[in-house]
This record gives structure tokens, C-alpha cells and sequence, in this order.
């Protein structure tokens, strides 16, 4: 049997500029395996979001998916026709977006807005009212919250709503880009314990996104760096904290903070940050890794595997891990 | 539905005050005037027929204009009382009605015209806007801006003198003047409301045009950004239908225009003074251009009085319709 649950074959993702197009995710490959919590982390603008959204074939205008295939249950979603991906949104697949606590209807009860989801997958929604008390109670939010408008609760009740509608038909993926942005660290990580729980006990498959190195670590089974829009490392958690292969996954850790901080905030790597540089044929960390040679501003390093399934994207490793 | 009880309190004293500063403001301004109002008015009267007036009401128009010899609290308590027993003065140039009786007469025409001039144009503009914005940058929605746009541009007088000229007199499709034609009886008959629909197609046609555009490039200017939003979005990621999303999406962009109905229905009694003179039609704008040419100060100060107040109601009604529709502005008023 096909233990992936996600596949992501060959994905293309730009957006539209004035004047031409700008490539931010290239030529991605990456299998998603079925109940794990997959994490994903780079610096801000590495194209995490645009990652996410073009898995779940949502990118908007100026965005675009230039090609590519993302296999969910042997079918492309990319080749869907609109109504099919619309029924299997929220049903097989949810997608928690990154501003999870404007995501709710302003104008419209908490109550309402779950019956309008049953209602969107023809479902009854007077029959469910208990289901909409299970999962709520799985993000341990009272059931008062049915009657309040959104700006009557705060932001992390508000994402534990959003947790809740997008866990309420029970789907085998969810993907959650930064679902916890914006929430004071101990919420946070109240959430992040919650969603685990979840997740571990109906075996949901999660591709988690962030960029806190602390909580990547503590939650993922398997972690994916990327920078400028590709993968630079990804591997097994262990693997990852332990044997890292690439300069920019070890600089990170070298910093890494306190629960909490940012990872934006603790790099100490000079330069700026994914600076999408099209044309240029080397390295796109070559810059600010402190260990490049001439070498890597000439070709572009391939991914390569290191041991049983953790890959780098590095011309100088093992190099470099011996001037450290 | 919890009824915001607090808020509509808050509105209502709100409301309260404006109101009295409002016919505070026109207790004061006569009184301002420089010279004799109430000696003017009287020798108008006088050449305007009312031969028959003795130097009685001259006393009476100065206390009413504060030439009297009382101290100010007593002559403003004097036109409170006046005011609130519909005793706004007597016209000059419809000698010897009353104001109110005049306002009485016009006021429901204006109103008639302008509340269903305006629940149409609020209706088709919303209906127009959404569907540009829905099919944003395409040759319709161009086609649909380009026309609200001209039409928000375009001088309502002139269009009113050229729909009159098109329809009235020259294609003499429809009345030239008038609220109802003279072979009809008043009351509620068939033939009655034919004539006064008939009568009142013209101004109210005029009215929709010019107000139509910006309720359409109102709505198309919410529902755009309300389309990108967050909430339309992650419906979207959701798997909504079609028409719950643009459902969601209108009701949070009608919310603003709701602010403009009901303003602009106060607004617009004073908007439609000229409209109704080009059609002759009896509403408070054609008495009021008559006043203005024969210089009625009662009659025009009444008239400003009562738009006023008209602005003020609407102004009160948006707050409170607002405080029922959107929930968050409800919790402010908590
Ligand atoms: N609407 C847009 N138009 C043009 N370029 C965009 C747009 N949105 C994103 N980009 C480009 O794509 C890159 C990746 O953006 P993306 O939002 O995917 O980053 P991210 O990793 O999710 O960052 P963050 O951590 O801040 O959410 C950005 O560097 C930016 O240059
Ligand atoms: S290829 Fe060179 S520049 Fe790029 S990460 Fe490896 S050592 Fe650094
Ligand atoms: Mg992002």
C-alpha cells in the first residue's frame, strides 16, 4: 500500500510582476508520509505560504502555479475539476491559513459559520450539533463561543475556532501555515500541545509551517529547511537536530533560542534574507554562508541524500563540517 | 437578535441634542438679520393681498422674529411652544396659509418620491455594483463603472430638464407637472395610483439615474477588497458554494452603503428642491423654490427646518440600522 499521503511532484509557484514572472518555488519534490506532522520552516519570505498555498491549489492573482502535480489519494489535484477540490476541502484536506485570526466572518455567529461548512458538504446541520461540540471540546473551547461574533473572542480563541471548523469533517491532511502567529508565546504553545494530542489520536497527517525553530523541532516527526524557495535539508527530526548537513540548518541551531523567538531574530547570518536571485547559477546561500568557496558560485548544488532519507543541498558537505 | 439597548439609548440622546441645536440654530439666525424681517414680512403680505391683516400680526411676526421686547429665554421658550404646536409662522406668498399646512401638503409627495426613488436605486446600484465587482476588470465591469461614473458626474438639473423635454414634451409620454392628474378622485382607488405612479415616473426616473452611480461604484469598492479578504479566502479553503461565498462577501460590503441609504434619504429632501420644480411636482422643493422667488421667509424657513430635521432622522436611523447589522459596532456602544 502507498504510504504517502501527499505527493509533490515537480511544483512550479511564481507570481506575476509588471513586467514579467518571478519564480519563488522551483521544480519542488517532496513526499508527504500518511500520519506524521511534516514541518516546514525558513526565514520569512522563503516561500513557506506560497508553498502551502499552492499544495492546496489556492494560490490568487498574481500568484500562479506554473506547473507541477500534488498526488492526494491518486488523484492531481492540480488537474481537479473546481467542484471535485471543492468537496474534498475541509472533508479530506484542510488548510489552516496563516492569518487564522482574521479568518472568520466578521458579521456572523461562530454557530452559523459551522453550519454554513455542513451546509457547503450537504450535511444537516441541526443533527450535528454534537459534532460541533466534540471538536470544540478538542480545542478546549467552551461551547459558549457558538454565540459570539468573532471580535467578541480573542485571537487564540479565534484560532482555535479555525482549528475546529477545519478538523470538523475529520480530514486525513491538514495543512497549517503558521496557524499560531500573532499569539502570545504560552498560548502558543497551549495550541501547538492541543493540535499534537489531535493529531496523534486520529492520526490526521499535518504539514505544519513555521518559522520558530523551537516549536519545528518540538513538534515535527520529519523537517523540511527552505530557502529561497527550495529545499536546502530535510530529514527525520533526530536526523535533522543531530547530523545537520547543511550550513544554513546548522547555523540555526547553533542559535537556537529560547521557546519563542523567531527565527528571523536569532540568525546572525550576514546578508539578506532569500533574496530570490534568478539567474544565478550557484548556490542561492552562497552569500551569506560563511563557509562557501569559489565553487559554489558557479554551480547550483542538487539535492543529495546523506543517509536513509536525509538530503542536502550543499556542494561542500563534508567538507565545510570540518572547519567547524 | 439581542437588542442593543444601550447603544439605541446612547443614539437617541445623541439624536436629542443635535435636534436641539438644530432649532436652536433657527431660533437664532432671524435674529441675527440685520434689519426689520417681521417689518418686511409684513408689507409683503400687505401688497401680496392680505389687505386684510391688522398691525396685530405685526406685533406677533416680531416676537416671532425676536423684535420683541422680551428677554431671550422667554421669547425662545415662546418659540418652542410655538414649535412643537406646528406653529411655524404664516406664508407670505400663499397668504394666509399656514406653513405647516403647506408643509403638510408637500411633505408627503417629497417623501413618497424620494423614499422610493431611492430604495430603487439603492437596490439596482447594489445589484449593478456587485455584479462589476464579482467580474472585476472585465469589458462589463468597465462598461458599468464608465456609465456610474458619468452618471454621478452629470448635473441633476440637466438631466432633468432633458428627460422632461425627451418624455414630456416633446414624446408627450408623460405628464409635464403635477402629482396626480385632474380627472382622478383622492383616496385609495385603482385610477388614483395609476395617475399618481404615472405623475411620479419622470422625477423619480431622474432621481435613480443621478443617485445610481454611487451606490454601484460604492458597492463595487467594497465587494473587492471584502472578495480578497481573509474570511472569503479560507471560506474558499473550506469548499463553500459559490453562493455562500458571494454571500458573505455582500453582506460585509453592503454594511457601508447601508450608512449611505438612509443618509441619503435625508440628504436628498433637499436634493430633489430642484428636481421637483423642473417637473412641477407639489413636494416641499417646488414650494420651496417658489419661496425663494417671492421671498417667503416663513415658508423658507419652515422648509429648511423640516430637511433639516429630515437629514437628522437619517442620520439616526443609519446609526441604529447600523447598530443592528454589524455586530462589532453594536459592542462599542456596550
Ligand atoms: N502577492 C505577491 N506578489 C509578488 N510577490 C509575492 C507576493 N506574495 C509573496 N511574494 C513573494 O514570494 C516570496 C515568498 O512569500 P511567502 O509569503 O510565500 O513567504 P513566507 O515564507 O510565507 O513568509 P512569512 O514567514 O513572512 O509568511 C516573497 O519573498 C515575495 O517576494
Ligand atoms: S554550497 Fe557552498 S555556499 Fe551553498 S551552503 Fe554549501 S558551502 Fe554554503
Ligand atoms: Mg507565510
Amino acid at each position: 500500500m502507498d504510504s504517502s499521503a501527499i505527493e509533490i511532484k515537480n511544483l512550479n509557484v511564481g507570481y506575476n510582476t509588471e513586467t514579467d514572472f518571478s519564480l519563488i518555488i522551483k521544480n519542488f519534490n517532496l513526499s508527504i508520509k500518511k500520519g506524521e506532522i511534516f514541518g516546514i520552516a525558513g526565514e520569512s519570505g522563503s516561500g513557506k505560504s506560497t508553498l502551502a498555498q499552492a499544495i492546496y491549489r489556492s494560490v490568487k492573482y498574481p500568484g500562479e502555479i506554473e506547473s507541477g502535480e500534488v498526488i492526494f489519494k491518486d488523484k492531481d489535484i492540480m488537474k481537479m475539476e473546481a467542484n471535485d477540490l471543492r468537496k474534498i476541502r475541509a472533508t479530506l484536506f484542510s488548510f489552516i491559513p496563516q492569518a487564522a485570526m482574521n479568518a472568520l466572518n466578521p458579521v456572523r455567529k461562530i454557530r452559523y459559520q459551522f453550519y454554513d461548512l455542513l451546509i457547503a458538504h450537504g450535511i444537516l446541520p441541526e443533527k450535528n450539533n454534537d459534532k460541533i461540540s466534540a471538536v470544540l471540546k478538542m480545542v478546549r473551547l467552551n461551547e459558549s463561543v457558538l454565540d459570539n461574533y468573532p471580535h467578541e473572542l480573542s485571537g487564540g480563541m479565534r484560532q482555535r475556532t479555525v482549528i475546529a471548523m477545519s478538523i470538523l469533517l475529520n480530514p486525513e491532511v491538514v495543512i497549517l501555515d503558521e496557524p499560531t502567529t500573532g499569539l502570545d508565546v504560552l498560548v502558543e504553545h497551549e495550541i501547538l500541545k492541543d493540535l499534537k494530542n489531535i493529531q496523534r489520536k486520529y492520526g490526521i497527517t499535518m504539514i505544519f509551517i513555521t518559522h520558530d525553530l523551537a516549536i519545528l523541532y518540538e513538534i515535527s516527526d520529519r523537517i523540511a529547511m527552505i530557502y529561497a524557495g527550495e529545499i536546502v535539508e530535510f530529514g527525520a527530526r533526530d536526523d535533522m537536530l543531530e547530523n545537520s548537513t547543511h550550513p544554513y540548518n546548522f547555523l540555526l541551531l547553533k542559535n537556537i533560542p529560547r521557546i519563542g523567538v523567531k527565527m528571523d531574530n536569532i540568525i546572525k547570518l550576514k546578508g539578506n534574507p532569500s533574496n530570490f536571485k534568478e539567474n544565478f547559477p550557484g548556490c542561492q546561500f552562497y552569500e551569506r554562508c560563511p563557509f562557501s568557496k569559489g565553487e559554489c558560485s558557479e554551480k547550483h548544488p542538487d539535492l543529495r541524500e546523506y543517509s536513509n532519507e536525509h538530503y542536502y543541498r550543499c556542494i561542500r558537505f563534508p567538507e565545510w563540517k570540518q572547519n567547524v | 437578535m439581542r437588542i442593543p439597548i444601550k447603544y439605541i439609548i446612547k443614539k437617541i440622546s445623541l439624536f436629542f441634542v443635535v435636534f436641539m441645536g438644530a432649532i436652536t440654530v433657527n431660533f437664532a439666525l432671524p435674529r441675527m438679520m440685520p434689519g426689520n424681517p417681521a417689518q418686511v414680512v409684513y408689507s409683503q403680505i400687505l401688497r401680496a393681498g392680505g389687505s386684510g391683516v391688522s398691525p396685530v400680526y405685526l406685533n406677533q411676526l416680531e416676537v416671532e422674529y425676536g423684535l420683541s421686547k422680551a428677554p431671550l429665554y422667554i421669547q425662545y421658550f415662546q418659540y418652542l411652544d410655538n414649535l412643537f404646536h406646528g406653529n411655524l409662522g404664516v406664508s407670505i406668498s400663499y397668504f394666509p396659509e399656514p406653513v405647516s399646512t403647506i408643509l403638510a401638503q408637500a411633505l408627503p409627495w417629497t417623501l413618497f418620491l424620494v423614499i422610493s426613488s431611492i430604495t430603487i436605486s439603492f437596490f439596482i446600484g447594489n445589484h449593478l455594483g456587485r455584479y462589476a465587482g464579482t467580474n472585476r476588470n472585465t469589458g462589463k465591469d468597465l462598461a458599468i463603472d464608465l456609465f456610474s461614473m458619468f452618471m454621478a458626474a452629470f448635473p441633476a438639473f440637466v438631466l432633468a430638464f432633458i428627460i422632461l423635454d425627451i418624455f414630456a414634451v416633446y414624446g408627450n409620454l408623460f405628464p409635464i407637472g403635477g402629482a396626480y392628474g385632474i380627472s382622478v378622485n383622492e383616496g385609495l382607488n385603482v385610477p388614483f395610483i395609476l395617475s399618481v405612479l404615472y405623475h411620479a415616473f419622470l422625477p423619480a426616473l431622474t432621481i435613480i439615474l443621478i443617485s445610481l452611480g454611487g451606490w454601484v461604484l460604492g458597492m463595487r469598492n467594497n465587494i473587492i477588497p471584502s472578495l480578497n479578504s481573509d474570511f472569503i479566502n479560507y471560506s474558499e479553503n473550506l469548499g463553500f458554494k459559490k453562493y455562500q461565498i458571494k454571500s458573505i462577501a455582500y453582506r460585509n460590503a453592503i454594511l457601508p452603503n447601508m450608512t449611505g441609504f438612509a443618509m441619503s434619504i435625508g440628504l436628498s429632501t433637499s436634493g430633489v428642491i430642484i428636481e421637483e420644480s423642473i417637473f412641477s411636482y407639489p413636494g416641499v422643493g417646488m414650494y420651496m423654490i417658489n419661496a425663494i422667488n417671492s421671498l417667503d421667509y416663513p415658508l423658507i424657513q419652515g422648509i429648511f427646518l423640516m430637511v433639516v430635521i429630515a437629514v437628522l432622522i437619517g442620520n439616526f436611523a443609519v446609526d441604529i440600522l447600523y447598530g443592528f447589522l454589524d455586530p462589532r459596532i453594536r459592542q462599542e456602544g456596550d
